[in-house]
């Protein structure tokens, strides 16, 4: 499969932080890209888009490596923000007005079928929206211009568990045209766990994991077991092996190899965010 | 381009209607004093500020970050903002224009050349600060511009009074030089238009630069 997105080694310093990240995303797929706040996510989106220079490395997006230099590729990119952009004292049609005059590709029934199917007024100026609902309204503007890429940086963040199954929904049907690709940041896995096809995770501006979701559920899995017998693990075979209340757990990057080597104990299945958390936590302690 | 002023109509359409009402209040109330070239001053400070504001609500609602994902580039962005400021210079030369010929009228006097000279003063200076403030927005931020924008305006009236004051034979001397009304309108037409243009170019360049978060 083609990528739609390529990160390759890119840098970007700024005072006290450095981010360095390699991922690829084929087209035809969501992934997420997850981490805690200051990791790095907002900061790759925006290079990807442009609005920063990198220091180094190389990224490909569609096919082009400086969108600064082909503004016109933008036609096929939506994004949504972490907040919304539009000036308080716009309602949604004149928003639409506006998007609609730049986008040559502008859709203006998509655009009013997506706010129905999103319950969002027409006429309601943003000022009087909730943040859900100027939420609801970005991603709207973003997709009714029919892109083939949308980025998107915490867009369920600060929406009910309803509407974010309805958006979920949204970038579900997004993604059914193969052509079609969606990175998504989100602190919350289980969004991602729901939609992505790939996760990508970067803590401290690193790309500590890179990998197809049903991959990771697949391998990955938390061992288990009384007190006493922690010692039996050897060094390496557990990440962020701790004691809890009622015994010992560790994250192991293959179930069956750590089920086959440690009978007596449990391996239960990991779910991505004790996946992720049991990686932060090995990279913090590498430090 | 027309998108991205058209936003900017809809966000400043209340003031601009406010701004229209308060331009002929104090109109009526200087002509009433016998000043009949106030709008014209008025008029070109208030689209000045009119500009300044506009730069101010894109920085506050993060506007030129998302305008930056949309398929125009920074020149364009740059570029709507200066078709911006021509528009309203014009709407309110025209403005500016017609309230000056209905005041004359009334005071009796009619229009004449030098009514006319005074109000394309007002707007060619209104643009030149304009020419100034823009590119110091895109650098430093709207609230620290406006204090340029003051100091534009203020600097030589202060001058200009300091002048008078202390200094009056030099101001005699400045009057007495001779330049023909069409040369001197050409010359001041030249210099705005170089003074916009070398504005444009400087705004482009920084928001080129600008790394937008």
């Amino acid at each position: 499969m083609e990528n739609i997105l390529s990160v390759t080694n890119l840098r970007k310093d700024y005072p006290g932080f450095r981010l360095e990240m390699s991922f690829q995303m084929p087209q035809g797929c969501i992934m997420g890209l997850v981490g805690a706040n200051g990791a790095g996510k907002s900061t790759v989106m925006r290079l990807l888009l442009g609005l920063a220079r990198p220091d180094g490395g190389e990224l490909s997006i569609l096919g082009c490596h400086d969108l600064n230099r082909q503004p016109a590729l933008r036609e096929e990119i939506g994004v949504v923000f972490d907040e919304c952009s539009f000036p308080e004292t716009l309602c949604p049609n004149q928003i639409a007005s506006v998007l609609g005059k730049i986008h040559p590709k502008w859709d203006h029934p998509y655009f009013r079928s997506l706010l129905k199917r999103l319950e969002l007024p027409e006429d309601r100026n943003v000022k009087d929206l909730s943040r859900g609902m100027k939420m609801k309204l970005s991603i709207a503007a973003a997709m009714a211009h029919h892109p083939r890429l949308l980025l998107l940086d915490e867009p369920t963040s600060g929406l009910d568990p309803i509407v974010r199954g309805e958006v979920l929904d949204l970038f579900l049907d997004f993604i059914q045209e193969e052509d079609h690709g969606v990175l998504l940041s989100s602190h919350i896995t289980s969004d991602l766990e729901k939609v992505a096809d790939y996760i990508t995770f970067v803590d401290r501006g690193k790309t500590l994991l890179t990998e197809e979701k049903d991959l990771l559920v697949e391998t990955y899995g938390v061992l288990k077991g009384p007190s006493g017998r922690m010692g039996e693990v050897a060094p390496g075979d557990a990440i962020g092996l701790t004691q809890t209340g009622h015994g010992f757990e560790g994250l192991v990057r293959d179930k069956a190899a750590a089920a086959a080597k440690y009978p007596d104990l449990v391996v239960d299945r990991a779910n991505l965010e004790e996946i992720i958390l049991y990686l932060a936590r090995e990279g913090r302690e590498a430090k | 381009m027309t998108g991205l002023i058209l936003k900017d109509f809809y966000t400043m359409k209340k003031t601009l209607i406010y701004l229209g009402v308060v331009i002929l209040g104090f109109t009526a109330f200087y002509t009433g004093l016998g000043d009949s070239h106030f709008s014209d001053f008025f008029i070109s400070i208030m689209v000045v500020s009119i500009i300044t504001s506009t730069l101010s609500y894109d920085e506050y609602y993060r506007w030129d970050r998302y305008a930056a994902i949309l398929p125009v580039s920074r020149r364009q962005m740059v570029g709507a903002k200066y078709l911006l400021t021509l528009v309203l210079f014009g709407v309110g030369g025209v403005l500016s224009l017609g309230l000056t010929v209905a005041i004359t009228s009334l005071q009796g006097r009619g229009y004449g050349p030098e009514d006319f000279a005074i109000s394309g003063a007002a707007l060619l200076v209104g643009l030149i600060g304009a020419s100034v403030v823009i590119p110091c927005c895109y650098r430093y931020g709207a609230q620290k511009s406006r204090f340029v924008m003051v100091a534009f305006y203020g600097i030589p009236a202060l001058i200009l009074v300091a002048g008078l004051k202390f200094a009056p034979g030099l101001m005699d001397q400045v009057t007495k030089v001779q330049i023909g009304p069409v040369e001197f309108a050409l010359g001041a037409l030249a210099v705005t238009a170089a003074v916009l243009a070398g504005s444009f170019l400087l705004s482009v360049r920084i928001m080129e630069r600008k790394e937008l978060k």
